[in-house]
């Protein structure tokens, strides 16, 4: 093989007299006469989808993952600047994102192109903590007001999550954890493809005893009762090529969580919770006219279960009995025109309906009687999309993408929202100038339109149908810059957002509450990020996120830290061995007490967590990792303990 | 309840795990020690000695048979720096040649790393530098004759191999004219 770059000697040289060259030789040669074979540095391209020119993007790669041992999607998302991920408890505890200073349900999810939240969530928010990232090839963060290209909740942002899909060679792997809090892990995965068909099948299951929720202050003489958590995932992508260019695929996951709670005020020894996901997908992309017209066909569904479970433990225990179901369908069409390489269109519709039922009793005793909530929702709405957008690059270095989209819901007036993001790329001296101005909106949710939820008192909630969307408008610039050969790569970004009419519960004078769109509110930062590596084997990254907010009330918004960081280093002083530590530091924020729900600042933290991994040999590697290394006590959420020190230890195989 | 059963089960599961990953642990060692992974691909012995004793014994057969192999003259970019090149490397034969080669792939490709701003803006390219040895395996007088278009990409290439510094496993093989070749580096990103 290494023969066909063998040596090309030239005979030449030889016929000249060696002593009429001794002076030259001396002087250094321009060009060797043979060429090795090449070295070749290859890495997985980072598609750049439109809605990334000119934004501030993140990408979490499945080798990231490995390397850092995250197993659920919150401790993936503690890494990204600009976000700010609160689990209220530990593994499996609820988890809300706040995207540069947006609300928790101001932030898009999306599994495989598909819309991940639930239709019967209260606010619309979605719940982080049920996401394992065993199957994941990639999660996309991209932050900006983005619903010109993903309609209703991208104010804050949107993250992508993009499960893997079958290659051509056969992959099968699996692993086995173990740890602390008695909590263990397994994994099992098979992919491949032939030239007609590609297939992913992963099974993933993860369980812990867990530890309480509820901090010792607040335990007040009730016993300590480990907060657990089991999550069983299935996913599989299964697809059919019958000719290049035009690929058919089904993609399906489903998960079963169960959690358990600690509701109200304290330990709480039998609430818990099970959460069933199931989303499914099946697509049709095509490529058509070398590259000219490239469609997209879709029809998408989500499904969420949640159920409350806890019995009565005493007359003045609470007890909660509830049912909430949502369901989305979506069907999708997309195409991209590409007339030429400096232009492409993009042009695409969306037809979505939603549904929602809760039912079920909630009963909180107190020494005054019984307060009891019942939950008595049934609605659905449907909305029309349509949206146009250009990616336009002119020059050399310049790129603009300009868009725009109008959505018809059947409950309001259209909602129009648009998107201008110029950016400068120059290769030259490795700089990237990015700017980006957008609205973006989030349509109310089916309960806080049409939900109901009577009291025993003759009071109760009842949602407002003629609430209006929430809207917000924001823009951000910055630059990225690298050194060194890219070993130096820097970069710092400023954004501003307003957000109007949003969406808050009042009461009534008859002691009634509905919801109103009476709030405003607005949140400005920065986001830096400075990325080392002096030498191949070893690497460091700083990220540092400044967050303000403030409501109509000049008040800072709640669980909003102003300064947040985090420290990585990698060393890997083998090349068998890999060694990582991390520091995340979440500053001061605004909270409320959980007992009195008074306005309070909560104390700031810092965690570090250190992993190793060991390749015993191509097919076997062993890993360990300590979380939270000098068990610091940290509430994310105020009354909620995060997780302390937790050893975990782990054997991988793959063929 | 399932749960509470399942808990209870919990101890004796993670006995028995703790054992099997010991188990697999041990065993993976053993089978590593053994393993005929670790031992370097190397051109076999014997035909090297023999190709070397052929180039020494008769030059001149050895200068017919490189003749044949002679490059197109429109690949070579100026004729007079190439001439000093030749006088700086004396022909090796073919054999060291690969040998020395594979050396410089095996102990170099490791150390690259595709440049984190590179990747995020699709930059691909293939950079070729001149790679000089001196008979210590010692890299040295590194330069770029062929820019890939990206300084960024250049520049890592470059910087890669300042930072790897020597060779050491060339040191037996390297003639004491020292020895310098023409090193491709290609930049390119994989679809998913």
């Amino acid at each position: 093989m290494l023969r066909t770059w063998g040596a090309r000697e030239n005979a030449v040289s030889r016929s000249v007299s060696m002593t009429a060259l001794m002076g030259l030789v001396l002087i250094l040669p321009a060009y060797a006469e043979d060429t090795s074979a090449p070295v070749i540095v290859t890495a997985t391209r980072v598609p750049t989808s439109i809605e990334q020119i000119g934004s501030s993007v993140t990408v979490i790669d499945a080798a990231e993952i490995e390397r850092r041992q995250w197993r659920t999607l919150p401790e993936a998302l503690a890494a990204v600047p600009g976000l700010h991920a609160v689990q209220s408890g530990v593994t499996g505890s609820q988890t809300s994102v706040f995207t540069r200073g947006t609300n928790s349900n101001h932030t898009l999810v999306l599994i495989d192109g598909v819309k991940a939240s639930d239709p019967s969530s209260p606010n619309g928010a979605y719940d982080f903590a049920h996401i394992l990232l065993e199957d994941v090839e990639r999660i996309e963060i991209v932050r900006g007001p983005q619903s010109t290209l993903y309609g209703s909740d991208a104010l804050g942002g949107v993250i992508h999550i993009i499960t893997r899909r079958g290659r051509k060679t056969f992959e099968a792997a699996g692993h086995v954890e173990d740890g602390s809090f008695g909590s263990y892990a397994r994994a099992a995965g098979v992919r491949g493809a032939t030239r007609f068909v590609h297939y992913a099948l992963n099974i993933a299951h993860t369980e812990t005893d867990g530890q309480s929720i509820t901090p010792e202050r607040l335990r007040a003489g009730r016993p300590e009762e480990r907060d657990g958590y089991r999550n069983t995932t299935y996913s599989g992508r299964f697809g059919v090529t019958p000719a290049p260019g035009f690929d058919i695929q089904l993609i399906s996951r489903y998960s079963k969580a169960h959690t358990d709670l600690d509701v109200g005020d304290g330990e709480d020894a039998d609430s818990y919770g099970v959460t069933r996901q199931a989303v499914n997908r099946l697509e049709a992309r095509g490529t058509f006219f070398s590259d000219l017209w490239k469609p997209l066909l879709a029809v998408s569904h989500t499904w969420h279960q949640r159920l409350n479970f806890n019995e009565r433990q005493n007359t003045l225990g609470d007890e909660d009995h509830t049912r909430h179901q949502g369901e989305r369908w979506k069907a999708e069409f997309q195409n991209d025109f590409r007339f030429n390489n400096a232009n492409t269109l993009t042009v695409g519709a969306e037809r979505e309906k939603e549904t929602m039922k809760s039912v079920g009793t909630s009963v909180y005793g107190s020494s005054f009687g019984d307060f009891v909530i019942s939950q008595d929702s049934n609605a659905s709405a449907r909305s029309y999309s349509a949206y146009l957008l250009d990616q336009f690059t002119p020059g050399k270095y310049f790129r603009l993408s300009a868009g725009a989209r109008l959505d018809d819901h059947d409950a309001f007036d259209p909602v129009t929202t648009w998107r201008l993001t110029p950016s400068v790329v120059i290769p030259v001296t490795a700089t990237r100038l990015k700017a980006s101005y957008g609205t973006a909106y989030k349509a109310p949710s089916l309960y806080e339109r049409f939900g109901r939820s009577p009291t025993n008192y003759g009071t109760q909630f009842f949602g407002n149908p003629d609430l209006l969307p929430e809207e917000s408008t924001g823009w951000e610039t910055g630059v990225e810059q690298a050194f060194w050969g890219g070993r130096v790569d820097t970069g710092v970004t400023y954004y501003q957002n307003r957000f109007d009419n949003l969406i808050q519960t009042v009461f009534t004078s008859s002691f009634d509450s509905t919801t109103v769109n009476i709030k405003r509110a607005e949140s400005r930062g920065g986001e830096y990020y400075l990325a080392l590596r002096p030498f191949d084997a070893f690497e460091a990254r700083l990220d540092y996120s400044y967050t303000r907010t403030r409501d109509d009330a000049g008040l800072e918004l709640l669980r909003r830290p102003r300064h947040r960081g985090r420290l990585a280093f990698d060393y890997r002083p083998l090349p068998t061995l890999g060694l990582t530590l991390e520091t995340l530091y979440v500053g001061e924020r605004q909270d409320v007490d959980r007992v009195s729900g008074a306005r309070l600042t909560a104390v700031d933290y810092t965690l570090v967590n250190l992993g190793g991994s060991w390749s015993v040999s191509k097919s076997w590697s062993l890993y360990a990792r300590v979380q939270n290394l000098f068990d610091r006590e940290h509430e994310p959420a105020s009354g909620f303990q995060g997780l302390g020190r937790g050893g975990f230890l782990g054997v991988k195989g793959a063929l | 309840m399932t749960f509470r059963r399942q808990r209870a089960l919990v101890s004796q599961r993670r006995l028995g795990t703790f054992f099997l990953l010991s188990a697999l642990a041990h065993g993976l060692m053993l089978l590593k020690l053994h393993s005929p992974a670790v031992v370097t691909v190397q051109i076999p012995a014997p035909e090297l000695a023999v190709a070397l004793a052929a180039d020494h014994q008769s030059t001149a057969a050895a200068q017919t048979d490189t003749t044949a192999k002679r490059r197109p003259a429109d690949s070579v970019p100026v004729a007079a720096e190439t001439l000093q090149v030749a006088t700086h490397t004396p022909a090796l034969s073919d054999a060291l040649t690969n040998h020395l080669h594979s050396l410089l792939h095996e102990s170099l490709s490791r150390h690259f790393i595709y440049p984190p701003m590179a990747r995020r803006h699709g930059w691909e390219g293939r950079v070729e530098l001149l790679v000089r040895l001196d008979p210590e395996g010692r890299l040295y007088g590194m330069r770029i004759v062929q820019s890939s278009g990206y300084p960024l990409l250049d520049q890592d290439a470059l910087l890669t191999l300042q930072r790897i510094g020597s060779i050491p496993q060339a040191r037996g093989w390297l003639p004491e004219q020292g020895y310098a070749t023409t090193l491709p580096v290609i930049y390119k990103l994989t679809e998913g």
